[in-house]
Formats: structure tokens, sequence, C-alpha cells
């Protein structure tokens, strides 16, 4: 490795470390600058600064540098999962890149106690044009396996990854699923002491998942020391010992799974719309004029909080300056950012209702039976389209909807779906 | 590296301007260690660039021969019909001009090897942790395998007019090595500037792409302007690439004195430049995010 150093246990930063700590982080930071000129200027000077033997020094910040991580301090102990969650930007990534010494950090101090391997991106390095087993060669002497591991584990790396008759044929004709399996295969069955998975569980087919999560079981067994990163907190939930909550850069939170799930759950940053301030969060149409938007149960604090298994009602009223025909309902409650995913879409073409709203005001009311979500937040979608979404007339997204009575995670984030959407329009017959 | 698995607990530490703390001489001991255990690694990757990219041809491997033999049919011609007057060279003009062509050739290869050392593996940099300078060498081992079939079509030409290289031919690979240093000292350091200011690379390959026309490798020394033979006198590589055709062709270095002290400058500028970019390269990766 370029960095490696030995160092005496027991001194200063680790000096509480046991015996058993594979992974310490003391005070470490990382700035990157936000300015493309700039931080090529800043590039240039470093480089020039080190021509002349000069350290460059990376105390303070200079003009458009911010801390992309601000004094990050933890341990990972053997055997231990851990895993780091946060919103887009709240430094995830580079924390990743700093503990595999792809950068360097700026301030503080990172130890790694054994072989470090990282499924950031699967297949580094894999080449189109070479076949399979070639392909197993390069990418484990990219991940650093010696040629002697590699025949070692050669046949187990092709059966986990079950390409079958392909070994000998290019990559290039492999579908993206083998080629995932591949790669992932090839990566862990480096021996490692602490193993780095970004996201990356969530690709491959169930079967394969199912595989990945048992050999990852196995090694921890054996003492490897995970660190998870995923914005799926079932799984964070049910792998992790313990997680970091990362905001901005800064650390929110060490400890217990279900608080660091709550504090990311409190600091995901979603936008709250009040009732009464409706044109600030929808989008509506000139001669559509919408006056109001309630929930039943109401708003608090800019949430719909609710029941388990109870209705949402949602009544919106209107001024219609022409006659609308054939309006389109499309409701759908999803999974917040940065992993949307819908719980359920439905729409009232599927329950083969026809509304049309005539000239003048009146109003429009949505139900959805028997709700029944976890307590993480999930945002719901209203939309109205005129003719086969010829027109947009009202698009609100991203209203959180809670049900404190429940759990705070389960599953994907809900259970026992049971809904109808019943949109009638005042004043008319359909 | 087989040496850190599970069981036993080798250290690595990360903190700021760790290399920056390494004495001179440990950087080179830490580097020529690294290019060691990354053997393999060099020689797949040297595997992937080198064949992989004769995979989708029919001819193959042969393409490396067609490069060469295309160079010797062009000198042929232009000798033939009478537009270059390059002065008395000794031998037939197309095999001079073959050989010196081919040796600068092999600077600017090596070069260029060094200067994307970095931006070759841009796309790995990023993903996975490994001792980038294996690159160098990989670049330059795909440098070094292109000249020595370059070499074998030169040696078939310099027979076919009837000139016999010299027994001291044999001499060629430390009559090539400053050559190297000098090309991958000036590479290593536009590998790096290159990721922060590409305008300063591209000068560079301007001057370079100049320099050829003020070497004497396409026309001899004995030429009658007084500044052309100034420029020829102060250009190092005139020293460095001519004395590797003319341990070929006559035998003999081109000017031993001068050859001698600009290949010291060049292995010091070498040592200096992989310092540099030892001490560097980590800072200047963060900006190709």
């Amino acid at each position: 490795m370029a960095n490696v150093e030995q160092k005496d246990a027991g001194s200063e930063c680790f000096s509480d470390t046991g015996t058993d700590t594979v992974v310490s982080l003391c005070d470490v930071s990382k700035k990157f600058c936000k300015h493309l000129k700039r931080s090529m200027a800043y590039g240039v000077v470093d480089l020039l600064k080190n021509l002349l033997g000069i350290k460059s020094e990376f105390t303070g910040l200079r003009k458009d540098e911010f801390w992309a991580l601000d004094n990050i301090s933890f341990k990972l102990k053997r055997g231990e999962t851990f895993g780091i969650i946060g919103a887009n930007g709240s430094g995830k990534t580079t924390l990743l890149r700093l503990l595999a010494g792809i950068l360097p950090p700026d301030r503080g101090e990172i130890s790694i106690a054994g072989r470090l391997g990282a499924l950031i991106a699967v297949g580094a390095g894999f080449h189109p044009h070479m076949t399979g087993q070639e392909n197993i060669f390069l990418n484990g002497a990219i991940l650093g396996m010696s040629k002697k591991e590699i025949h070692q584990y050669f046949d187990a790396i092709v059966g986990f990854a079950d390409i079958g008759d392909f070994l000998e044929s290019p990559i290039s004709t492999y579908s993206s699923g083998m080629r995932v399996r591949l790669g992932f295969s090839i990566a862990i069955h480096a021996e490692v002491a602490i193993l780095l998975v970004d996201e990356v569980l969530a690709v491959g087919d169930l079967g394969f998942q199912l595989k990945c999560f048992n050999k990852i079981g196995e090694l921890r067994k054996k003492g490897m020391a995970a660190i998870i990163v995923s914005h799926n907190m079932h799984l964070i939930s049910s792998f992790c010992d313990r997680v970091v909550v990362l905001n901005k850069g800064r650390i929110l939170h060490n400890g217990s799974v279900e608080e660091g799930i709550r504090i990311y759950r409190n600091h995901l940053g979603f936008y709250t719309p009040q009732e009464g301030e409706i044109e600030k969060v929808a989008t509506g149409c000139e001669n559509f004029k919408i006056s109001a938007i309630k929930f039943s149960p109401p708003m608090i604090d800019g949430k719909v909080v609710m029941k388990g298994s109870s209705d949402l009602e949602i009544l919106i009223t209107y001024e219609a300056l022409q006659e609308f025909r054939d309006l389109e309902i499309d409701i759908s409650m999803r999974l917040p950012l940065p992993m949307p995913a819908d719980f359920f879409q439905a729409s009232n073409k599927a329950y083969a209702k026809e509304l049309n709203a005539p000239k003048g005001k009146g109003s429009l009311r949505i139900t959805i039976k028997n709700i029944n979500l976890n307590n993480f937040s999930s945002l719901l979608y209203v939309a109205v389209w005129e003719k086969k979404r010829e027109k947009l007339i009202l698009w609100w997204r991203n209203i959180p909807v809670v049900m404190p009575g429940n759990p705070l995670m389960s599953g994907w984030s809900c259970f026992n779906i049971d809904y109808q959407v019943l949109p009638e329009v005042s004043g008319l017959n359909p | 590296m087989e040496k850190n698995k599970l069981s036993d607990r080798e250290i690595t530490i990360y903190r700021p301007n760790q290399r920056h703390d390494l004495g001179f001489f440990e950087t080179w001991k830490v580097m020529a260690q690294n290019i060691i255990h990354s053997r393999e690694l060099i020689w797949q990757l040297f595997k992937r660039d080198f064949f992989a990219s004769y995979k989708k041809s029919f001819l193959g491997i042969t393409w490396i021969f067609v490069a060469p033999i295309m160079g010797i049919v062009s000198w042929v011609f232009l000798n033939m019909t009478g537009m270059l007057h390059p002065g008395d060279v000794g031998i037939p003009y197309p095999a001079y001009v073959l050989v010196g062509t081919s040796m600068w050739g092999l600077f600017i290869g090596f070069f260029n090897s060094a200067n994307e050392t970095l931006s070759a593996g841009q796309a790995l940099v990023m993903q996975v942790n490994y001792p980038h300078e294996a690159l160098l060498f990989k670049q330059t081992s795909q440098q070094v395998a292109n000249f020595l079939i370059t070499l074998v079509v030169n040696l078939v030409v310099l027979l076919a007019f009837g000139v016999a290289p010299s027994w001291k031919i044999l001499f060629l690979p430390l009559i090539v090595m400053p050559l190297f240093f000098l090309g991958a000292a000036v590479g290593l350091i536009t590998s790096m500037i290159s990721i922060v200011a590409v305008d300063i690379s591209r000068i560079i390959h301007m001057v370079l792409g100049l320099a050829m026309y003020l070497t004497p490798v396409i026309y001899s020394n004995r030429i009658d302007d007084s500044l052309a033979r100034t420029i020829i006198k102060w250009n190092p590589l005139t020293y460095l690439v001519c004395s590797a055709r003319d341990i070929i062709i006559y035998g003999r270095l081109y000017n031993t004195a001068g050859f001698l002290i600009c290949a010291a400058i060049a292995f010091l500028l070498f040592m200096a430049s992989w310092r540099l970019f030892y001490v560097s390269e980590d800072r200047i990766i963060e900006r190709m995010i």
C-alpha cells in the first residue's frame, strides 16, 4: 500500500484503543472547493508549494472552500457492523473515500488495522473485450489480491458469481446483472478485515442479494468489520450494530440504530408546507384557481399526522373559470428522497370513474382508505390533470405523512396496503 | 500484500501531508517498493491495454507492424522524389532517418506514458486505492513493447539498405535509459499539471512537437545555418536521441561528454520529479472529482 506506516499501539490518539479496534478516526476533516476554476488554481498553488518543498498547511478555509467532513471521530471494532446514514451531500461518499485511502484527510488521522476492501464501485477496471476469466485476474490485481490468492479462490469466485458457461466469453456479452455479480464476487473473496459497502447491495436479482447477505454474515462471524452506507433504513436497521448520522459533514449521532434513524428523519430537510400556503407549494393553472386544500386528519407542523389503518381525506376547493372535462386525479405515496420508491399509486381512471368540473366554484374530495404506514415519514403526491394529461391543473408534491403510533421502520416502510381513491366533484354528476 | 490478512494487524495510517514528511531517499524507496509489490497489477493492466485493444480487429496484433512500415514507406518516398536535401549522413538517408525518428518516437513515447499516468487510470483512481506509480510503469512497458517491434522492423530495413548494425547495439538498453528519465521527468509533472491546468500540458505538447525539428534526427548535424547549429548544440535531446541512433548505425555515441552530462541531468530531474509526483499526486487527484 502507498501509505503504509507502522505505528505502535497505544500512541496519543489511539491510547484507549483496545486490540479489537480495526478502524479509528480522530478529528478527521476534509475540505473541497465548490468553484471549478478556483479549485484548479488552488491545485496549481499546492503543486508549486510542493515543488519548492513547502508543506501545504490545511488548517483554514480559502475562498469558496467548505468542509465536506468536519471533525469526524469514531471507532470500529472487529466483527462490528456500522451504518453511515445521511442525506445526499452529507459527506458519506467522501468519508468512504477517505477510509479507502483514495483521498487524504486535511486534518486529523485515520488508522486502519488490516486489509480494507471497498465495494464502492464493483468491477473496477473490467475490460469489455476480455473474458470473464481474464477479468477476474485483472480486477483481483486491482483490488490488491496476489496471483496465488486469486488462484486459490478462483473456483469460489466463479461459483458465487454463477456466470456458468460465460466464463470464457468476453464481458461485453454479459448482462449487466452478471457483470455486477462477477465484480461483487471478486471483491467479497479478497480476504479483508474491513469491508466498505456503498449501496451496492441494492443490485443484482433477489437470489443473488440473498447470497450476498449470507456471505457478508459469514464473514462478520469470522470477525470482519463492515461499514454500510445505505438509504435503505430497513437494511441499516437489520444489519448494523451502530450508526453514525452525518449532516453537512458533521456527526449528528453516533450510537443506537433506532435513535440514529429517528435523527436522520428529522434532519432530512423536507419542505414542510403549511395548510393555507397553497400558492407556494402547489403548481396550478390560470383557469383553475385553487382556494384551499384541507386534510383530514389535519396537518400539524406541516405534516399530516394519522393513526394507523385510518382514512386520509384531501379536500380541494377551487374556482374554475372555464369547464374542465375528463379530470384525472393521480395520487402516489412514496418513500422520501434520496431513495424515492412508490408504495402505491392510483388514479380515478383505474376505477373507471369519469370526472368533470363545471365552470364556477366547487370542491374535489379525494379519499384514500385504510392507510397503514410506518412512522419514518412517507410523502404524498397529488396531481390533477385534464383530458388524458394534456394539462396539469394541480401538482402538490412532498406532503409528509407520519403515523406516530406505528414503528419507525418496517420493511421498505409500509405494511398492509388497502386503499381507494374516491374523488368527487361537487356540483356535477359524473 | 499477502501479509495484511485478517489475522495479522498491519496498521495503515492516513494523515495530512503524510508523504511530505518522508525524506527524499525514503520516498524513492517507498515508490520502488510499491512498484515491486504491484508487479502483478502492472502485468494485468499491461495485458488489458496492450492486447485487448487488438481483440476486435481481424488482423489483430499484426497492426503493430503496420505503423513502422508505413513510416519507412513515407521516408523512402520523400527521399526518392528528392524533396529532402538532408546532407551527407554516410549511410542511405531513409535508413538514417528511420532509426533517428524511432529513437525520437521512443522519447515521446516515454513522455506520453508518464503524462498519461494519472489520466489513464482516471476512472480507477476515484474508485480503488492502489499505487498510482504502477501506472507509469505499465504505460512505459507498453511503449517499450511497441518500440521493440519497431526496432525489429528497423533492423530489417537497415540490412535491406546494406547497413550492418554495430554489435554495440547490445548497449542500447543502457543508452535509452536517459531518454526514459527525461521523458518521465517531464511527463510526470505534466500528468499532474494537466489535471489542474490543461493549458500548460498543451504548451509542452506543442514545444515537443517542434523540438523534433531542433534535433538532428531528420537531417544531419552538418548544416550551414549557424543559429540552427547553436540550437542543436544546446539541445540536450541532440545528445540523448542521437546517441541512441548512432550506437546502432555507427557503433559510437553522438558525443560522449555531452551524452554523459545530459544523462546525469536527466537522472537527477527524474528523481526530483518522481518525488514531487509522490508528494503531490494525492492532493491533485482530489481535483479530478
